[in-house]
């Protein structure tokens, strides 16, 4: 069944539609969730929240776009406003201290991509979210400061500091996994 | 370096399409609980709509002729056997038997009509042989007084039973079911005796030995005095006697009731414009709370209505956890093919700084119903009733919390914070059990609709349904 019929039948109010729209998407948008969240319980929250914004705006997805696609923002604007209001999140990208890192290539030792999400869920909340909305998401500086309610050059300057720290890690979980075999 | 850039960031958004985790199984019950809110109203619709039909058919039911149809043959036996049951030493000294015809019987059916109209005397034959009897206005003295005075003209008990034979034979013989035959009539109740009485249009035939017909007064049969007297209706097939208490609720009297009603309501949310008010948070869902409420009424008895005002204290207490979460939803700076919505505010665990507890909000309204309760079937000493009620109510005391939507916050609660009046609309069956002339007591299922507890201009609109057992008793004077 596409993505359009299944919102047809979700608007008529089938609860078997709306179940099996939400386990085509829940798994890979609790990934996304986690991305920003600080746990795995949050992120579930973030998820119920976006879940329910989805069922209840679902009449305003006109199916121009993907709908995978569509979900996916609600999920990362639940999850922002909820970091928000949770944590300051713009007094805390201002007061993370600079921290100047040596550069490492991450080429040495390829590592699976949930290692990759896990060490960028390590990353301190105010680098990860503009580096989840940067690199990952695709959105820019300007449109990140809007969000955020940021200067357009904090987020350039954010995401900065967070590649260079997500590279330090990254040389650190090399010799690491060179020395013991598992990650840092 | 900057191809090491690239190949991390290609391979970063490549991990991230990829990266999947399985939520857990309470994640779709809790959306699943938000997004089909409305079915418990729904279902309540249900309910309603089926007791309303119940109340009806019950009522269709009820006043739907159960008596076969006379034919024009059997009522002329029934002329036939007046006669023949006078002729024995039974017969009273003027000479008049009577019997109780029902009037839907024979205006109904012109045939009968001119059948029985050749068996009655010239002189008599228009139609006031058919009177309507009223019981307006009658002290139970008249009553006693007209009791003596009919028993005086009709045969008493123990000259019906010498004539008993006769007239059981003779009504064999013409295939007909007497006072005696063995399914007898059963003998009326109290509630049914005060239902007889408060028929005004009741229509009664006597036929006397020469055929004449002479109207028979049955207002008796309400007003007699509750002591056990034998009182006879009418002479003939349909003797009853009174042996009863007259229930409370006749027609004609005041009555006051005061009662109890534990109730547990169901609440439902309605969000206006682009609010969204998320109740359920994870595991911890709001929840009512079983209330107590107290009525006291007065009312009047119209025919089988009773109409009644008086005061309503009702309770409504809901739990939610602590940590609540608002939205208020907008378009987002995002664009796109369809830009999703965005919260653009929001209220979220603030209650009194607990985010794990829970907080009991209460609201007291006192209210002055209008009511009215319409009689639908009577056995013995057991009424039951349809009641329909209006309420205004004031609310008079407010504890808890409500989210305040110009600071984004959960606020303490005051009476001028949520609308001062309100009003409900109720539905009830009614069963009231009468123990004698005065005293009743009564039990009905209640379900009754509650507007929004918030302002007009409040972005959430909250309504409770009580539904409850209302347990009361009832003193008519």
């Amino acid at each position: 069944m596409s993505d359009a019929e299944l919102v047809g039948l979700c608007l008529k109010g089938k609860r078997e539609a709306q179940k099996q729209l939400y386990d085509r998407y829940a798994s890979k948008m609790l990934g996304v969730c986690y991305r920003y969240a600080n746990s795995r319980e949050e992120a579930e929250d973030f998820l119920q929240e976006g879940f329910i914004l989805v069922f209840r705006k679902l009449d305003q997805w006109k199916g121009e776009g993907e709908l995978g696609a569509w979900i996916r923002r609600i999920m990362v604007n639940t999850s922002l406003n909820s970091i928000k209001s949770k944590h300051r999140l713009s007094e805390k990208l201002n007061i993370i201290p600079i921290d100047s890192v040596a550069y490492h290539s991450a080429s040495e030792e390829p590592l699976s991509g949930n290692e990759l999400m896990e060490l960028i869920h390590q990353l301190p909340i105010g680098y990860r979210t503009v580096f989840n909305l940067y690199a990952i998401e695709g959105y820019s500086h300007e449109e990140i400061a809007d969000m955020l309610g940021i200067k357009a050059g904090t987020s350039r300057s954010q995401f900065t500091r967070a590649r260079e720290l997500l590279m330090k890690r990254l040389g650190t979980n090399s010799k690491n996994t060179h020395n013991d075999g598992r990650l840092a | 370096m900057t191809d090491d850039l690239h190949d991390l960031n290609e391979k970063l958004k490549r991990s991230a399409e990829e990266f999947s985790l399985t939520p857990s199984a309470g994640v779709w019950k809790n959306v699943e609980k938000e997004i089909h809110p409305r079915q418990r109203t729904r279902r309540l619709i249900f309910v309603l709509a089926g007791l309303l039909m119940l109340s009806g058919a019950l009522t269709w039911m009820l006043n739907s002729p159960a008596k076969p149809q006379p034919t024009a043959d059997n009522v002329n036996q029934h002329a036939a056997t007046a006669p023949a049951a006078n002729e024995g030493e039974s017969a009273p000294e003027n000479g008049v038997a009577a019997s109780t015809v029902d009037p839907q019987d024979i205006t109904g059916n012109p045939v009968a009509k001119e059948e029985v109209m050749k068996n009655v005397s010239p002189g008599n034959s228009q139609p006031d042989e058919w009177r309507d009897v009223t019981n307006k206005n009658r002290s139970p003295e008249q009553a006693r007084v007209n009791h003596n005075e009919t028993t005086d003209h009709a045969p008493g008990k123990g000259r019906r039973e010498e004539r008993e034979p006769a007239d059981h034979a003779m009504a064999e013989a013409n295939g007909m079911k007497t006072a005696q035959s063995p399914l007898p009539e059963p003998e009326p109740t109290s509630f049914q005796k005060a239902d007889i009485a408060n028929d005004n249009t009741l229509l009664t035939r006597t036929i006397s030995e020469a055929d004449t017909v002479t109207p028979i007064d049955t207002t008796h049969i309400v007003k007699a005095d509750p002591v056990s007297l034998p009182v006879v209706v009418s002479a003939g097939e349909n003797n009853t006697t009174v042996n009863d208490s007259v229930p409370s609720s006749a027609s004609g009297r005041f009555s006051v009731s005061i009662g109890v009603m534990p109730s547990w309501s169901l609440t439902t949310f309605t969000e206006k414009g682009d609010y969204d008010f998320v109740a359920n948070w994870r595991d911890s869902t709001e929840r009512d709370l079983p209330s107590m409420n107290f009525h006291f009424d007065f009312g009047y008895t119209f025919e089988s209505t009773y109409v009644y005002s008086g005061l309503r204290l009702v309770n409504y207490r809901t739990k939610m956890p602590a940590r609540q979460a608002v939205y208020r939803y907008d378009q987002g700076p995002v664009t796109g093919p369809t830009p999703p919505p965005v919260v653009v505010s929001r209220g979220f665990d603030t209650i009194n700084n607990d985010p794990d507890g829970m907080i009991t909000n209460q609201l007291m309204y006192l209210g002055v119903p209008v009511g009215i309760r319409t009689h639908l079937y009577t056995y013995r000493r057991i009424r039951f009733a349809a009641q329909f009620e209006f309420t205004c109510y004031r609310l008079i005391k407010t504890q808890g919390y409500f989210y305040d939507y110009s600071t984004h916050a959960y606020k303490s609660m005051g009476v001028g914070d949520l609308r001062s009046w309100n009003w409900s609309s109720r539905v009830a069956l009614h069963a009231e059990y009468a123990f004698n002339d005065r005293f009743a007591a009564a039990l009905s299922p209640t379900c009754t609709g509650f507007g929004s507890i918030y302002k007009r201009d409040y972005p959430l609109k909250q309504r409770f349904s009580p539904l409850g057992v209302e347990l009361s008793l009832h003193y008519t004077f």
